[in-house]
């Protein structure tokens, strides 16, 4: 695992700052991105995790800048190699996609051109500058062998109905990979696939992104891929980055009651008979936040003050940031919470 | 999907189910394969029915019933009527096929944009599709060549400026669909042109309903030509048309019935070619449906 080589000293290669994105619906304005600020190292593989509608997909979207109507960006800077991805042009922008940063997406099953063969699509896909057919077909199957597809040479003729969906997935990052992007951005790579094809890729993600050298950025709602792939942790909750650490201290102290509620309602595999802890209430109306803390209706630690203003991003350990007026007081419920737990198991 | 992977048995199944002939998936396809087939010949040669000049007038011999001669029986010039019949399919066919082509191209073109763009655009054409689809077909047609004045390259315009507003509803509902779908996102992330994206992806994946709408389209048209030159507004005597030779035989419909209604058979028989193929290239997009 990558995390335990700890916190090397890295290159940052993209610093997303204050990403504001919102739907201007006709009676409502969903607040879907509403100011999320993190940065990716070089070769490091970071994690947004939160529940549906937490706003970790549209996130990736803005990034790419590919947010549809009736969402736009309103707000904050995405630095990319020096550049402020939302002051480009959309042909600048264009150039960035793909070549720069690649995406692939959660449904293998649609996100594949039905009329197209997979040797097609990924030809398509291959950078063609003073290429012969030759070298790009020969690029081609080596892409197909690099994400683990048997038989490429056959397959590359197939269509994508005839591939089985962990399949098509590899065939989506081979698409993705033949442009050669210095980052790829996943979301939700592996939700819509069987529990054993996900290992596969993800190990195929974490094998690809140290071979050529790319960041990752891994949207999940999985807190065991997190666990298993990432480097750092961002948790959402509304469209906001509630905590974010390392994975390590995420996981041994997350510091914000929504990362503790998900942990909760984890099963753990060596606990045997500990009840599940289930986060209380429903995923807000992004319509209409309460005023304050977003979370606080659901918090089992709010306080007056939680409801009458929104906590900022505190430092609570050197890279480990929560937005919550409890953090202190947190470590210690925690332990309340798990020696209650302990009773009520036994 | 999940299945174990590189299971080369599974692939056989798949590659039997794919490799089903066409022909052997829609009967409605076959039949009217077969039927377009022949009309599309004497279209291309009329000499293979016509054993005379289907203008050559011969007063001795007009109003004769069908005949060893004239199996058709002849007009009231004394004209073979199997020939004009013949010679009529080639001037038909090639109302039915322009008067479909022009508005496919046009029709799919703005579609296409109104759809994948959206917007304003999407806006102001689809208002103008509205006004147009507001007005009956053939009315709108009849309207624009009384403007226009007759003839057949006033005819086609007049169809083209008509016909375009089915298609764009077609598409444009398709690309609708499509443009959400993660394929679309995914050549949109990979920093496809909208050009290209518009060209290889939507496209291909929209075209298969208006293809097979196309299909039918031919026969409005072709009933349209026909109206237009029943009504004197379309092709000009003495070109064989069969809307225009039903028309001069109307006259003499008690007397004699086979120069009005046979050209009406050859439509009939043309059109639920048409129409067969259609339904038949509908079957196949529909098993085509995985």
């Amino acid at each position: 695992m990558s995390q335990v080589e700890g916190r090397r000293p890295v290159e940052l290669l993209l610093q997303v700052n204050g990403l504001t994105t919102y739907f201007f619906m006709k009676d409502a304005t969903v607040r879907a991105v509403d100011g999320v600020t993190f940065n990716l190292g070089t070769g490091e593989t970071y994690g947004i995790v939160g529940e549906s509608g937490s706003g970790k997909s549209m996130t990736l979207k803005s990034i790419l800048r590919l947010v549809p109507p009736p969402g736009k960006i309103i707000g904050g800077n995405i630095e990319y190699g020096g550049l402020d991805l939302l002051a480009l042009s959309p042909a600048q922008m264009r150039l960035i996609r793909g070549r720069e940063i690649g995406m692939i997406f959660q449904e293998p099953m649609t996100a594949l051109n039905p009329v197209l063969s997979i040797k097609q699509q990924i030809m398509e896909s291959l950078d063609t500058e003073g290429m012969s057919y030759q070298e790009k077909l020969a690029r081609a199957v080596e892409l197909l062998k690099l994400v683990g597809v048997p038989s490429a040479e056959r397959r590359l003729e197939e269509y994508p109905h005839q591939f089985s969906g962990g399949m098509r997935q590899r065939a989506m990052i081979a698409i993705t990979l033949a442009r050669q992007p210095k980052i790829l951005m996943a979301d939700e790579p592996t939700t819509a696939l069987d529990v054993t094809v996900q290992d596969q890729i993800l190990k195929l993600i974490a094998g690809l992104k140290d071979s050529l050298g790319m960041s990752v950025i891994l949207v999940t709602h999985d807190l065991g891929v997190v666990a298993q792939m990432c480097d750092r942790v961002a948790v959402m909750y509304a469209g906001k980055i509630v905590e974010t650490a390392d994975t390590l201290s995420l996981f041994s102290s997350p510091r914000h009651p929504y990362t503790i509620g998900l942990m909760g309602s984890l099963p753990h595999g060596r606990e045997r008979g500990t009840k599940l802890r289930p986060i209380k209430g429903f995923p807000p109306d992004l319509t209409s936040l309460p005023e304050g803390c977003s979370f606080a209706p659901r918090c089992e630690f709010a306080t007056v003050e939680c409801r009458e203003a929104c906590p900022s991003a505190t430092e609570v350990a050197p890279g480990h940031m929560a937005s919550c007026y409890h953090t202190a007081r947190l470590v210690e419920f925690k332990g309340i919470i798990e020696h209650a737990d302990e009773e009520g198991g036994s | 999907m999940g299945r174990p992977e590189s299971e080369p048995q599974k692939q056989t199944t798949l590659t039997v189910r794919s490799t089903i002939p066409f022909w052997k998936r829609s009967l409605a396809l076959n039949i009217g394969v077969i039927i377009l087939s022949l009309v599309f010949l004497v279209g291309f040669f009329p000499g293979v029915l016509a054993r005379c000049n289907p203008n050559s007038h011969n007063p001795d011999l007009a109003l004769q019933g069908p005949s060893r001669d004239h199996p058709l029986g002849t007009d009231n010039y004394g004209r073979d009527m199997l020939s004009r019949i013949a010679w009529g399919t080639r001037v038909d066919l090639q109302i039915g096929i322009i008067g479909m082509m022009v508005p496919f191209i046009t029709g799919s073109t703005i579609g296409v944009l109104a759809g994948y763009y959206g917007g304003w655009i999407d806006q102001v054409l689809m208002r103008v599709v509205d006004v147009v689809v507001a007005f009956p077909f053939i009315v709108l047609v009849i309207a624009i060549v009384a403007v226009l004045g007759p003839g057949i390259f006033n005819l086609y315009l007049a169809i083209s400026l008509v016909g375009w507003v089915a298609f764009a509803r077609l598409i444009r509902g398709e690309v609708l669909v499509v443009k959400n779908l993660d394929y679309i996102n995914a050549a949109r992330a990979l920093g496809y042109s909208d050009a290209r994206i518009i060209m290889r992806h939507v496209l291909p994946n929209v075209l298969g309903s208006s293809v097979v709408f196309a299909a039918t389209d031919v026969v409005s048209c072709m009933l349209a030509g026909a109206s237009m030159s029943f009504l004197g507004l379309g092709v000009q005597p003495p070109i064989p048309e069969w809307g225009a030779l039903i028309s001069d035989g109307r006259v003499f419909m008690t007397s004699a019935w086979w120069m009005a209604a046979l050209p009406g058979v050859a439509l009939a028989i043309t059109g639920t070619g048409f129409s067969l193929l259609g339904d038949g290239l509908a079957d196949l997009l529909r098993t085509k449906g995985r």
